[in-house]
């Protein structure tokens, strides 16, 4: 690689402070690296660690009102851009240092064609105008390999996938060649297949053009695809700082040990069969049985708002669970996961059959719609979203038994200190509000409002992903204890291929609304036939830099819509036993 | 207590609170404060010229052009203004946040029902219609207060509307839904506690609006009907005489302006005490 040359970028004893209500408090504290010229450096890091402010200070971004710099130099060509005044700034940033961002859907402006913001950096910095502009925008699209980038110049952010979007981040911060490019999370938003893609294309493109590239992520598995050096960042301290491979193979502080040893491997439950923790005497009637579950949407549109397109969102998707089992389902965004989940709460209109201990579903819920819900409750994704902040988390966690009238106030509130108990929290913080929690925290009191009313079916749907890794591996122990107390059974819904290989007993990958491979986990994942399953487990990045992946630079390749016109008779796909206990679509 | 104990501890809302309350103590008591009956017209009220009088040791705040006591008007208009603005104010709310949150929630044909009605009632001139109203009913306090509700509450139900919208969308009702919650549930428990700040911002804002709608009504002869004083027909009656005697209309407009920052720093105050999610945040 390029050590041997002198850094580009050379962050010197960085201090950064924030203002809050009980005065001023340090979020970074004395952070030094520096960037060489086509070398990456990751900065990896959990939540709240200073990876993300720290770079928004470089780049003279952070919120004037509430936090300042207070020690420390960016030197960038012989200049400290910590001392720049905003009007000096303006033509740094972009020009010599760009940014990409996590959100591609919110950091493009939305009323701007992506030609006009395109041509507008380079009016800017370049005073490059008219066709010229045009071209060199042109030009920039097709380095990022935009599929028809011609006609992308004349579209909107909103015409295009996450995957192009954040292709045309890239290439609005490659315009104008700068030395340095910061990256926070570029691929955080992205599903997998496509963050392989974008990830393989940032450093094609760092190689083309002589960048140096600051990586802000908290994914291990990124960090080894990408690093040539690593700094771990926690709490604001500066935690280790070496080579790839030392920081992966030899960590040398106790916190990167644990962030190497919490993550996620696929691949690690490799060889050992999946045991499902039944009970003994328990009938074989399964806990859930889904027959030829469908969900549609209808779009409605034009003046009479007639339907007008729909989604094909769940295609006759069947599969079984059995007691003490987890079932994932695993797919990249649209494929119906989520949707599915959804449905077996009843949360959406759906066609087929849904079985719960041998009872239809629909009729169970047309006698006693209370009683129905009772089997079956849900954990979603972001434990920040799903609890209503203006409740305390007791208030929460009793609700369902309120709802439900089981018991008095007196019993509830036991009940609600045993739950808050049985998920590892202390019921002396029963009176607060969600916001006074963690991450993790706040979806152990997701846990324990999903259990309060005994349910034996629980569809987690993403539970983990918002969450950082070692937070992730407590949370997973906890379902997994729940599962062997309580002879839980779950549906876990997840995009993580090495979260999905540890926690379940059978795995369904779903594309387009159906199901293209379902079986036990071991079989799947060391024998996975359908192509995309394979291309699923390919794209995973593998937490090991001695293991990175040649990849090729396919260019947009895109799950396609499952919006389609009313006559639309989808195509049904047949499963097909290929060993036992093995499903795979022809 | 605890509230009203936050709100005294902070010493905006604790001025917003003295403007407020002395407000409704003038209003309460003003037959004990005033030094004239509100409708006395005085013989030595007016110069020779038959001109209003500036403030002196007598009337303490000068004449109107009739020669009444500005001071004794002032309070008993507080009576006024006061249930105008909190009564109309109230209903205006009240109806708007219904119509609004009901609409929001369910949608569909109740929600488009709903909501294009409102729309109807934005369309319409607020003061033609207010005319119409006031034409029908027998103008007094209670019917003027009622018709600048039935004006004013579109504005409300338009904003709740769209804010019950995207809180629907959010997460949390999707999982207050998966435990089984009914739908009266999670509109009156969840949602509505969310829509506090805009209600607060909406009663505080809103009771400058009113008084002044009443006088736009009383100064048009549909509003609270004469002699009885209400700060907006004070400055209506005496707004030709602007020039000459230009206390007659700054010292009523002043009293507007104060009893609406007074409500204005009270609400303020309040939608942060009131708001969970500040708790803590260090």
């Amino acid at each position: 690689m390029s050590q041997h040359k002198s850094p580009i970028l050379d962050v010197q004893d960085l201090s950064i402070s924030v203002k809050t209500d009980a005065g001023e408090k340090s979020v970074v504290r004395n952070f030094a690296y520096h960037v060489n010229a086509q070398e990456t450096l990751c900065i990896a890091g959990e939540s709240g660690s200073g990876k993300s402010i720290s770079s928004l200070a470089i780049m003279g971004l952070l919120p004037k009102t509430s936090a300042r710099v207070s020690s420390g130099k960016a030197i960038l060509d012989g200049t400290d851009l910590l001392q720049l005044p905003e009007q000096q700034m303006q033509h740094i940033r972009g020009n010599d240092i760009a940014m990409i961002f996590q959100e591609p859907m919110t950091s493009l402006n939305p009323v701007m064609t992506i030609g006009d913001q395109l041509r507008e950096v380079l009016r800017f910095h370049k005073s490059m105008q008219g066709a010229a502009a045009n071209k060199h925008a042109l030009e920039m699209l097709e380095a990022v390999r935009l599929s028809e980038a011609k006609k992308r110049l004349d579209q909107y952010p909103h015409e295009l996938s996450g995957g192009m979007r954040q292709r045309v981040m890239i290439a609005m911060s490659l315009l104008c060649s700068p030395k340095v490019l910061i990256a926070d999370e570029p691929t955080t938003a992205l599903d997998v297949t496509i963050q392989a893609q974008v990830l393989t294309l940032m450093k094609e493109l760092q190689r083309e053009f002589d960048t140096g590239l600051i990586l802000i992520t908290h994914d291990m598995g990124v960090v080894a695809e990408m690093a040539d050096r690593v700094l771990v960042v926690n709490q604001g301290e500066m935690v280790e700082m070496g080579d790839v491979n030392s920081i992966f193979h030899a960590p040398k502080a106790s916190y990167t040990q644990k962030l190497i040893s919490d993550l996620p491997k696929l691949g690690s439950m490799a060889g050992i069969e999946p045991t499902p923790t039944a009970k003994v005497g328990q009938t074989t009637i399964p806990v859930l049985d889904v027959q030829d579950l469908t969900v549609r949407f209808d779009i409605a549109g034009g003046l009479l708002q007639r339907t007008i397109k729909r989604v094909h969102a769940v295609e006759k998707v069947s599969f079984q669970l059995q007691a003490g089992e987890t079932l994932s389902l695993v797919g990249e965004s649209g494929c119906g996961k989520s949707t599915t989940g959804r449905a077996l709460l009843n949360l959406v209109d759906w066609q087929g059959r849904i079985y719960v201990e041998g009872e239809d579903l629909r009729i169970s819920h047309k006698r006693n719609q209370l009683a129905a819900r009772r089997k079956i409750q849900m954990i979603f994704q972001d434990p920040y979203a799903s609890l209503n902040p203006r409740k305390t988390v007791g208030e929460l966690v009793q609700e369902p038994l309120v709802i439900h009238k089981i018991g008095n106030d007196i019993e509830q509130k036991e009940k609600t200190a045993q739950l808050f108990e049985r998920v590892g929290l202390d019921p002396i913080h029963l009176t607060r509000y969600p916001h006074e929690f963690s991450g993790g925290q706040r979806q152990r009191v997701c846990i324990a409002r999903a259990l309060a009313l005994n349910p034996r079916v629980i569809v987690a749907d993403e539970s983990v992903s918002a969450l950082d890794v070692t937070v992730q591996a407590q949370v997973l122990d906890l379902l997994a204890e729940l599962q062997d107390e309580l002879g839980l059974s779950y549906v876990f819904i997840s995009h993580d291929m090495a979260v999905v290989e540890k926690v379940s007993h059978r795995v369904g990958v779903m594309y387009m609304g159906q199901i293209v491979e379902i079986g036990a986990r071991d079989k799947v994942f060391e024998n996975p036939q359908h192509a995309y399953t394979k291309s699923l487990l390919a794209a995973v990045p593998i937490p090991d830099p001695k293991k990175r992946k040649k990849r090729s630079l396919i260019s947009g390749l895109e799950i396609p819509s499952p919006v389609h016109e009313l006559s639309f008779k989808p195509t049904l796909l047949k499963l097909v036993e290929v060993e036992q206990n093995h499903f795979v679509a022809i | 207590m605890s509230v009203l104990k936050q709100l005294l501890a902070r010493p905006l809302a604790l001025f917003g609170f003295l403007i407020v309350s002395i407000t409704a103590i003038f209003a309460l008591f003003a037959p004990w404060l005033t030094p004239f009956a509100p409708e006395a017209q005085m013989f030595d009220g007016l110069t020779i010229e038959g001109a209003p009088l500036p403030p002196n040791a007598q009337f303490w705040l000068g004449t109107d052009l009739l020669g009444r006591d500005l001071f004794s008007r002032l309070v008993y208009g507080a009576q006024t203004s006061l249930i105008i603005g909190i009564v109309a104010n109230g209903v205006a709310v009240s109806l708007g946040a219904f119509v609004g949150i009901v609409a929001g929630f369910f949608r569909g044909w109740i929600g488009t029902i709903l909501m294009r009605f409102t729309d109807l009632m934005m369309a319409f001139p607020a003061l033609l219609l207010a005319i119409v109203l006031a034409a029908i009913f027998k103008p007094s306090l209670w019917i003027v207060a009622l018709v600048i509700a039935m004006v004013n509450w579109v504005q409300v139900a338009r904003v709740i509307f769209a804010q019950t919208v995207s809180l629907s969308e959010r997460d949390f009702i999707v999982a207050e839904r998966s435990i089984g919650a009914s739908s009266p549930r999670i509109l009156f428990h969840h949602i509505l506690p969310h829509m506090v700040p805009t209600l607060l911002v909406w009663s505080t804002l809103g009771i400058a609006t009113t008084v002044l709608l009443e006088a736009t009504l009383s100064y048009l002869g549909i509003g609270v009907q004469p002699p009885i004083p209400s700060w907006g027909n004070i400055i209506f009656e005496n707004q030709t005489y602007f020039t000459s005697a230009p206390w007659l209309v700054f010292v009523p407009g002043g009293a507007i302006v104060l009893l609406a920052l007074g409500f204005n720093l009270i609400g303020d105050a309040l939608r942060d005490i009131l708001d969970p999610t500040l708790k803590g945040k260090s």
